[in-house]
């Protein structure tokens, strides 16, 4: 919110510009409740109250007309009311739906930016399956305009993720959008690190047509063993040098970029997120992350995750997945839109997640889709906030609307699964970073030219 | 692309090899494609007359005609492939089957105006792709129907939805593609699905030609080669058509002289009338110069429009545009030349160079400057998001009752088949969905489709995979 809006200090400053008259006497009668101690001093400006929306909390359901209360970028209050100190900048939600920001698990935002030329591609380093080594981050264009576009969408959280053209592709950043940041300013503070790997058609496509391996499934699977077998190997190495009395150490092994990430997967320092289609390769990840001892925090796509739900539930793993893209390639053949609904309905944490800069845009519609096919409202609902902050490691920060809990918040003029519904106000930290009123570049009548 | 996330983790699409279509050999049907003006296929309006469906009566719902007022508790009823009557108090034959559609909605199937149903089947396999003959910038020949496999999977996925036709065109990266197809989706084989062909001739500005062309070092690589080239074979196309006619006139006149000059030895010189070499290509060019067929201009950028309509006007094609991204930008002019704009998908982004103006409320703009619309949504394994995409264009806009005709009567108009499909009247095709709601709707569920009058199937190969793994 920037300080121009409505600020009980000075309530005029955009009166002119409100549609609504009597916006003063509203805001005084909204029963935000005046205690004596803040009738003196004036609330600090990041203090916000977004005031009459219907709340869609996602852990303890709907509140049909209530407020929150902001501080210092984190929810204070929630609740038919809320109070609020004089001087809160007061957003108004009356006959809007307000929810928790939305939240992607798989995003190439930045490292594949806007336009899509050769000079902005810069997410697969594809000169070696195995690429533990290499960073998202080093990567991300900061002006990639459809980070705009993504805010415009009501999302405020996204993991930003190498391709998938190696098998092991580098290390993911979770970041909120916060525009115009700096990469430090835009992490996610406190997020786990991930680690991004790939089975499946696009690794043994990208060797294969330069006849080295992977080439096949089996392939792939091999150079994941083999990596993680390097990076065992290199953790006993250091182990062993760690152990030795200082004078007895000698020169420390050499480090390696790679196999120190693959190690910290092995000591259970990053999350892993795999990106997979088919059945068969899905179990043979199983095999994989047994054999060495890592747990795997998601699978992505996942399209046919439904055919082993049970076993993806038993193990705790997430699945980020397309509502209905399907039939795309082979291995997309099988895709099916009730995929999220299945897997939910055997209790695995469903999350719908982009893959695409466009999709960003309409998480919401396209949760809306997954229910069509059979996802229930709740699990919709969690689809685009709560499981995948839970699959980012971060759902004790994002992910729903609870005191103590970051204030990431998307405002939608109707209810998220209406298609006519639009994404009035974006807010991360409690600061609001995309609003359709003003939005220059905005992808809604008026906006662009 | 039918999945943006294509691009993604991949490298750019290998160049694909050749199309391997099943190329009906023209010269088979040599006096229909002589001037490619007309099929070398059974009439489809002859298959359809001939479905004898039994009547059936839609209702209590509400009515949307499209081409008139709604009609709250209407009647819809249906016979032998075709609307018979629609409105209120309409009486119920006793030998109708009745379907009580209270509190839910009757509308004409929708159409999508651009997809490769039939044409194509897993996007990343060249060898389940026959919509695009990549080895010549103009190849106006190819017709889509020498490659329509009537049992492809993506039929009933989009039928599922409420789609009940859709125009099957060429690819977009020659300059001048080939000819499109007008199917409905009820899966049954080309002669029974086909509503029309050829309905248009495809011509391609901007990125994909100059990028595939280039790439091989070979004309063309900018616009301007682009536009010289088509200005060229349409040129050409005029030549032939020119020496053709001159060829019928001189035979026509051969032909009526001989029997008044009797058998007299002396014959003119001139006579016979020498037949012109038959060029497939020119021919086919022929009947969009004649005017026979319509030319549908796929161009993003507003130069790229703009050169479409200087080529149109050049060569007096009737000109249609598809995708039109910036096509808000001369929305006044395309109004004023009455052009019609098929638009779409609504998403499109700004993510390449030539859409770099794409903007949600194109349609909506287009539709304010009076310029008729039609939506395509330029997919094939997922031509199911057509109503979501009506439903965004109305988000950002759009009328709705505009955006519904975007999708059923005006395409039927762009198309030319107005009088068949489109809307509920007497007469037309009984091409009928019932749904729970508004079709823009994702969680809207269509519980009756109709195609010839004949309910079909909603049911897909995917559902039989949920259910076997539920």
């Amino acid at each position: 919110m920037d300080g121009r809006f409505l600020h009980f200090r000075h309530p005029q400053a955009r009166v002119g510009g409100w549609k609504r008259g009597g916006l003063i006497l509203a805001i005084l009668a909204l029963g935000l409740a005046v205690t004596p101690e803040n009738r003196v001093t004036a609330a600090p400006s990041d203090t916000v109250v977004i005031y009459g929306g219907r709340i869609l909390t996602v852990t303890h359901g709907e509140i049909a007309n209530g407020s929150v209360l902001i501080v210092d970028g984190k929810i204070k209050e929630i609740g038919e009311k809320v109070d609020a100190p004089p001087g809160a900048q007061v957003i108004l939600a009356e006959g809007m739906v307000v929810m928790p920001g939305i939240v992607d698990t798989h995003s190439h935002i930045g490292v594949y930016s806007w336009p899509e030329v050769d000079a902005n591609s810069d997410g697969n380093e594809m000169t070696d399956p195995v690429q533990a080594g290499v960073r998202a981050m080093d990567s991300v264009n900061l002006e990639d305009p459809a980070i705009q576009r993504a805010l415009a969408g009501g999302v405020t959280s996204i993991q930003i993720l190498p391709g998938s053209g190696n098998v092991i592709g580098g290390e993911s950043v979770t970041v909120k959008l916060r525009p115009g940041s700096t990469m430090d300013e835009m992490i996610f503070a406190g997020a786990p690190r991930g680690l991004k790997m790939a089975l499946g058609e696009n690794p043994k496509r990208v060797y294969g047509s330069r006849t080295k391996l992977p080439s096949t499934r089996m392939g792939n699977i091999y150079v994941m063993r083999n990596a993680f077998q390097q990076a065992k190997d290199y953790r006993a190495k250091w182990d062993a040098w760690e152990k030795k009395p200082a004078d007895e150490r000698g020169a420390p092994p050499e480090r390696d970029l790679k196999l120190e990430t693959l190690s910290d997967v092995l000591a259970g320092k990053v999350r892993v997120h795999v990106h997979c289609y088919r059945k068969d390769e899905i179990e043979a990840l199983f095999r994989l992350s047994d054999e060495y001892g890592f747990q795997v925090a998601s699978l992505q796509h996942g399209l046919e995750a439904y055919k082993v739900a049970d076993e993806v539930s038993r193990r705790n793993i997430g699945v980020a997945t397309f509502a209905h893209w399907w039939g795309y390639k082979w291995e997309a053949w099988d895709g099916i839109p009730q995929n999220a609904g299945i897997l939910a309905e055997h209790g695995v944490k469903v999350a719908i997640h982009s893959d695409s800069p466009d999709l960003i845009q309409r998480l919401y519609e396209e949760a809306a889709i997954a229910m069509r096919y059979g996802l229930s409202r709740e699990d919709a609902l969690k689809s685009i906030t709560l499981n995948p902050a839970w699959m980012l490691g971060v759902d004790n920060r994002v992910g729903s609307l609870e005191v103590g809990k970051d204030a990431d918040i998307a405002i939608f003029s109707k209810d998220p699964f209406d298609i006519y519904t639009q994404v009035e106000k974006t807010l991360v930290d409690g600061k609001v970073v995309y609003d359709r009123s003003k939005a220059s570049g905005a992808p809604q009548a008026g906006g662009s030219q | 692309m039918s999945a943006p996330r294509m691009t993604r983790g991949m490298p750019t699409a290998e160049s694909r090899r050749p199309a391997g279509s099943r190329l009906l050999s023209c010269l088979a049907l040599f006096g229909a494609c002589l001037l490619g003006s007309t099929s070398g296929l059974r009439g489809a309006e002859k298959a359809a007359a001939a479905t004898a469906s039994p009547a059936v009566a839609i209702v209590g719902g509400k009515v949307f005609p499209v081409s008139g007022p709604v009609i709250e508790g209407g009647t819809l009823l249906l016979r032998n492939g075709k609307i018979e009557a629609v409105g209120k108090g309409i009486a119920i034959p006793s030998d109708a089957q009745r379907i009580d559609a209270t509190g839910q909605w009757v509308l004409p199937g929708m159409i999508d105006s651009r997809t490769h149903l039939g044409l194509w089947e897993i996007d990343l396999d060249p060898v389940t792709r026959d919509e695009d003959e990549d080895t010549d910038p103009i190849t106006p020949q190819m017709r889509v129907v020498d490659a329509f496999y009537d049992e492809t999977e993506n039929v009933p996925v989009t039928r599922q939805l409420g789609i009940t036709s859709a125009l099957t065109t060429p690819g977009d990266e020659n300059l001048i593609n080939g000819q499109s197809a007008l199917v409905d989706l009820s899966g049954g084989d080309l002669e029974q699905v086909l509503i029309k062909f050829p309905v248009a001739m495809h011509f391609s500005l901007g990125e994909p030609p100059k990028a595939r062309y280039g790439a091989r070092t070979q004309l063309p690589s900018t616009r301007m080669g682009s536009a010289a080239l088509i200005r060229s074979s349409l040129l050409q196309a005029r030549d032939y058509l020119t020496k053709w006619d001159a060829y019928e006139q001189k035979k026509l006149a051969c032909d009526t002289a001989k029997p008044s000059k009797g058998k007299g030895k002396k014959k003119d010189e001139k006579c016979p009338a020498e037949r012109p070499a038959v060029d497939m290509k020119l021919a086919a060019l022929s009947s969009v110069l004649k005017g026979d067929l319509p030319a549908i201009f796929r161009a993003q950028r507003m130069d790229d429009i703009l050169t479409s309509i200087r080529l149109s006007e050049e060569f007096k094609l009737r000109l249609i545009l598809s995708h039109a991204a910036e096509a808000y930008k001369v929305a006044d002019l395309l109004a004023a030349k009455h052009i019609p704009v098929i638009v779409g998908p609504i998403t499109t982004q700004p993510d390449r160079i030539e859409t770099l103006g794409a903007i949600y409320d194109n349609a909506a703009r287009l539709n304010g400057a009076g310029v008729k619309l039609a939506i395509q949504t330029d997919r094939t394994n997922d031509a199911r998001t057509l109503p979501w995409e009506a439903g965004l264009a109305v988000t950002y806009g759009l009328p709705w009752d505009v955006a519904l005709r975007s999708v059923t009567l005006s395409p039927a108009e762009i198309f030319g088949v107005a009088d068949r499909v489109g809307s509920l009247e007497p007469g037309k095709r009984a091409d009928v969905i019932v749904t729970t709601g508004d079709p823009f709707q994702p969680l809207t569920q269509v519980k009756h489709l109709f195609i010839r009058g004949v309910e079909r199937s909603l049911r897909t190969r995917q559902d039989d995979l949920a259910d076997k793994y539920r």
